[in-house]
């Protein structure tokens, strides 16, 4: 069996379709039993019937979508045709979202308002990220490290090295012996790093818990610090990737260092994170029901949701209130958070997290 | 107070509180304005001594977004509550919780609360609620009260 890097960058690629398959088959079970295909219902409404059945064909439409972008993009790595493992990438997504579409379309007569009862915690909060601020700044000093090392060996580094290779293994994109050639891995990983701290700050400081009395508040308070630690654990895995990366300077005349290295990385974060939502579902509703409770559960007329109305949800999927404070707010859809698209923070907080690698890496594209 | 005792989650240790914390509640399908809801939920809990003198409630942002409500609704009520003596706004840090020194007797507010409470627990029998849940819930008030005092 041939393993070159074409084959290692084909597993990766098709697991990785897998994967994201498998995420998009389970996430209606990982939403909030009150919150379906992005509508407020009744919790046990997913359990009727006709909640299997909007379920089951969702699913379906999952499998044959998945299905399909995987044959598309084997037969795009196989037959060498970009167009194909391109339009295979764009069939999962694309088709996610009309099963999501189809499936929430079915759910809308079945909606019910959300409970108009809210809570919140009256001790001052205190952002509290994991490990604190010397383990959140690690993955900085990892790559500071890179470029100190770097530095000390600039003599070493050739005036042309490659950075990029072929799934042929020969290199097709080389760098030159300059700041912006030698460091560019490293200042984008300080960028995306950055970004993610930012991110992980923000939801820590500024983003809303839905429930904060009983046993169901704590497992909220669980799953959100979680979150954190996957925040941290992509941000090092991000810092060790790209000083890895920049190291290839100093291997320049030698073979092309083995992607397999960084496909099983890459597979085993992935692999790893959507293990962890299966676990935890959104909000920790997954997670063990007896937990320490130390607070009062209050009783509330169900279903809670999300506290938001239906109607301030375009597609079931991006929020729109402009009468809500909360910038960062809990997706109803998938695991994690959303931002109220309503503020004109949130567009430029989404236009600095897309905007600024994209600008980083077309500078760096043509200083080199 | 945190509880030491803490529970161990993906190499996580995350701690809980041991004491209960305060919860404010409001329902904003109710015909009585949210910001009054509000002051009414905070006084609840600063007559029941769930807070001490200096204490800094969230800032009005802070509780506005944990309430989803508009950042003059919970201003209004901060601003009521300190003309009531309880609280001690000061810009840029937020509320603090005052030392309320006792109010002088007064026989007219004594006459106001009784009226009130009968209103309120006819109006409770007229929902429906039992005669008995109502008696339970005022001996309940009333225990804590002579425990109090």
């Amino acid at each position: 069996m041939n393993v070159g890097p074409a084959f290692v960058f084909s597993v990766g690629i098709l697991s990785t379709l897998g994967f994201t398959g498998l995420l998009l088959f389970l996430l209606p079970r990982l939403t909030r039993p009150d919150i379906y295909f992005g509508v407020t219902v009744q919790p046990h409404f997913r359990e009727t019937p006709e909640g299997r059945d909007i379920q089951g064909r969702y699913r379906r439409e999952i499998v044959v979508h998945t299905l399909v972008a995987v044959a598309l993009v084997y037969a795009g790595l196989r037959l060498k045709i970009s167009a194909a493992f391109l339009a295979g990438i764009l069939w999962q997504g694309l088709g996610f979202f009309s099963a999501f579409l189809r499936a929430r379309k079915k759910v809308m007569p079945h909606a019910v308002e959300p409970s108009t009862v809210r809570e919140a915690e009256l001790t001052p909060v205190q952002t509290r990220l994991p490990g604190g601020w010397l383990l959140q700044s690690a993955p900085f000093v990892v790559l500071i490290a890179a470029g100190i090392w770097l530095h000390l060996h600039w003599d070493q580094i050739p005036e042309g090295f490659p950075v990029h290779w072929g799934l042929n293994g020969r290199p097709n994109g080389w760098a030159s012996r300059s700041l912006a050639g030698v460091y560019s891995p490293l200042m984008m990983g300080v960028t995306v790093c950055g970004g993610m701290l930012l991110l992980t700050y923000a939801i820590a400081a500024f983003s809303r818990r839905i429930r904060v009395s009983g046993a169901s508040g704590e497992r909220e308070l669980r799953f959100r610090y979680i979150m954190l630690c996957i925040m941290l654990g992509a941000e090092f895995f991000v810092a060790f990737l790209l000083s890895w990366v920049s190291f290839f300077a100093l291997r320049a005349g030698q073979a092309m260092p083995n992607p397999a290295a960084v496909m099983l990385g890459n597979l085993a974060l992935v692999a790893a994170i959507t293990l962890i939502l299966i676990h935890t579902g959104q909000g920790g509703t997954r997670l063990e029901r007896s937990g320490p409770s130390g607070v009062t559960s209050f009783a509330e007329p169900s279903p809670v949701g999300d506290r938001t109305l239906d109607s301030h949800w375009k597609a079931g999927m991006f929020y729109f209130n402009s009468e809500d404070p909360a910038i960062i707010v809990e997706k109803r859809f998938g695991i994690g958070f959303t931002l109220n698209f309503a503020h004109p923070l949130s567009w430029a907080i989404t236009l600095l997290l897309v905007g600024v690698p994209l600008g980083f890496v077309f500078l760096m594209a043509h200083l080199k | 107070m945190l509880d030491r005792r803490a529970v161990r989650l993906y190499g996580v240790h995350v701690h809980h509180t041991k004491v209960p914390r305060p919860i404010l509640q409001i329902d904003l399908s109710l015909a009585t304005p949210a910001y009054e809801q509000i002051a009414s939920g905070l006084r609840r809990l600063l007559v029941e001594g769930a807070f001490r003198a200096g204490d800094q409630l969230p800032t009005v942002r802070r509780l506005a977004m944990d309430l989803g409500v508009h950042h003059n609704t919970v201003a209004e009520a901060y601003r009521l509550l300190a003309g009531e003596g309880w609280l001690d706004l000061r810009r840029g840090r937020g509320a603090a919780v005052r030392e309320k020194p006792p109010a002088r007797p007064d026989p007219r507010a004594r006459a106001r609360f009784g009226r009130r409470l009968k209103e309120l627990v006819a109006k409770a029998i007229t929902e429906g609620v039992p005669r008995a849940a109502l008696s339970e819930e005022i001996e309940s008030l009333s225990s804590l009260l002579r425990k109090e005092r």
